[in-house]
């Protein structure tokens, strides 16, 4: 009897311990934006030098006529030696009329642009820039190598504001600051702008303080060539998360990535569940497989490089595992409910009340941030955990009036509250975290139906985007494990990008 | 389309105030949290 006891007690606070595992990503989360504050302090500005490399710029390109001769237009309008500058299209055997358009800013821009063809094309991004970086290898006039998209807006000044890090020798690449640049966009574009914000203004400054940076942005990532020879002269062609091995291989061969976010690109990002989908599966999965690859890095520190330090391997694997710990954080709260629900119901308080805190935190200050994206995405970054989530924040921290609320509400439309109906309200809450994720892929099933139109964004909104990434995490994690075919899904881009008057 | 200045590569001095913006900011961001704290332990917790 006793023995049982013990276990059962036992089993109780290993359970709540499995609830309170959600707690360390919410302290991940806000100690990077903490770790903001600090870019003031430590960042690269200090060894800045007047520096303009002979720069080659490689835009991998697939059937991008739509695109492309404005693309190479807005380079030359670039704040930068026109000398020092050639434009290199590696033109991945397009069938339409890409290569026309190349030859004639060829004769626009004499010297300046290179249409490099490449006959059995569809291989992938990584394979169409091994093909344009080998000819650039061949020769010695190229100092620093700029990889971006067909589409993307680089501001004028920014090429001269990423090449400035070159100057120091310890960096050997430097990424930008990539903002959702779609115009007019829709409620997504706003999510995408929102995240992105986040996810770089504040994750990749954090990541400068520390040291160490998980990813190069694929539109935006600037190599001196030195770098680019000493990982081989040749982009990773085994993943489907290139820049994020390029950018680890960088770190491991002893340079520095900078993060610049000064320099402003503006990219087009997907306006749909469905291509939003393809586009982070793609990214997750990469992640999935980086994870994998770089196995004997995580959490063991070692000289020359920071991707073994503690605080990277846990900003690293609280968003690889983040599903799998919303999954057990339900499935724990749920166990206990049927064994001690008081006990259910004081973990189930303090995790909201913590999640609440880092909510208001994080969102604020990403807000202050960037305040002209947040001009046009605030209501996405406040409704970014979606409004179910925000209404258990505010139940949880919040409980006396938020139960004056309901009570006067149910009175208000006639009708009590049974006993059995709070209890399903409670469980509800529990398996939320785990729950939303489904939730959230249905609004993908129907978003092609007509009545998607209005009733997927409204899952969105009522879900939350951050579940919905989770939802593309969790997908990948499968797709992983039965060894689906690595599909290059190229995101659908209908040249609707612009830099904002 | 916007105007840029043509961008002195050694003059950071907007780039370092902006920086040092955001650290006020995150302050900013801190002192609501904290004033929710405060009004939820007093008054509506």
């Amino acid at each position: 009897m006793t023995l049982l006891h013990e276990f059962s007690l036992g089993g109780k606070w290993l359970l709540v311990l499995c609830v309170m595992v959600g707690i360390i990503p919410l302290l991940a989360a806000s100690y990077q934006f903490l770790l903001v504050a600090l870019h003031s302090g430590r960042n690269h500005y200090g060894k800045v030098g007047d520096h303009l490399p002979r720069t080659a710029i490689l835009i991998p390109a697939w059937n991008e006529e739509a695109v492309i001769g404005a693309s190479i237009d807005r380079l030359m309008l670039l704040d930068y030696p026109r000398e020092r500058l050639r434009i290199c299209v590696v033109d991945d055997a397009s069938t339409d009329d890409t290569p026309k358009v190349v030859q004639a800013k060829m004769l626009e821009y004499p010297g300046n642009v290179v249409h490099m063809r490449r006959e059995n094309g569809g291989q992938g991004k990584a394979h169409t820039l091994n093909h344009g970086l080998a000819i650039l290898l061949e020769d010695d006039w190229m100092e620093a190598l700029l990889v971006m998209d067909a589409d993307v807006i680089y501001e004028p000044p920014s090429l001269k504001k990423m090449t400035r890090h070159l100057a120091d020798p310890e960096v050997g690449a430097v990424t930008a600051y990539i903002k959702e640049g779609s115009r007019p966009g829709n409620y997504m574009t706003r999510f995408i702008g929102y995240e992105y914000i986040t996810a770089q203004a504040a994750a990749r400054r954090s990541q400068n303080v520390l040291g160490v940076l998980a990813c190069l942005a694929g539109g935006a990532q600037l190599h001196s060539r030195v770098n680019i020879e000493a990982i081989g002269g040749r982009i990773d062609t085994s993943s489907l998360a290139e820049d994020t091995f390029t950018t680890f291989k960088t770190q491991l061969a002893g340079r520095r990535v900078v993060f610049e976010p000064h320099a402003v690109v503006w990219a087009e990002e997907p306006g749909s569940i469905d291509s939003l989908w393809k586009q982070r599966l793609r990214w997750a999965r990469g992640n999935v497989q980086v994870t994998k690859q770089f196995k004997h890095l995580w959490f063991r520190p070692q000289p020359g490089h920071r991707l073994g330090s503690f605080t990277f391997g846990v900003f690293w694997f609280c968003l690889f595992l983040l599903p799998v710990i919303m999954i057990l954080i339900s499935a724990s709260l749920v166990a206990l409910y049927f064994i001690d629900f008081p006990l259910s119901w004081e973990t189930f308080h303090l995790l909201w009340i913590m999640a609440g805190l880092c909510y208001v935190f994080t969102t604020l200050f990403a807000l202050l941030i960037d305040t002209d994206t947040s001009r046009h995405t605030w209501k996405e970054g406040v409704l970014f955990p979606g409004l179910i989530s925000i209404t258990i924040i505010t139940y949880a921290c919040f409980p006396r009036p938020a139960r004056w609320c309901i009570h006067n509400a149910t009175e208000l439309m006639g009708f009590h509250l049974t006993h059995g109906q709070i209890h399903l309200a409670i469980l509800f809450a529990y398996v939320w975290l785990a729950a939303s994720m489904p939730v959230a892929w249905t609004a993908r099933l129907l978003e092609p139906k007509r009545a998607g139109r209005y009733l997927s964004p409204a899952i969105v909104y009522i879900v939350g985007y951050g579940p919905l990434l989770c939802g593309v995490t969790f997908n990948s994690y499968v797709k992983e494990l039965r060894g689906a075919a690595m599909t290059w899904d190229k995101t659908e881009k209908s040249g609707k990008v612009a830099m904002p008057a | 389309m916007k105007e840029f200045d043509v961008v002195d590569q050694t003059d950071v001095s907007d780039e370092v105030a902006y920086e040092r913006g955001l650290t006020v900011k995150s302050l900013l961001a801190l002192a609501v949290v904290a004033v929710i704290v405060v009004v939820r332990q007093r008054y509506l917790g």
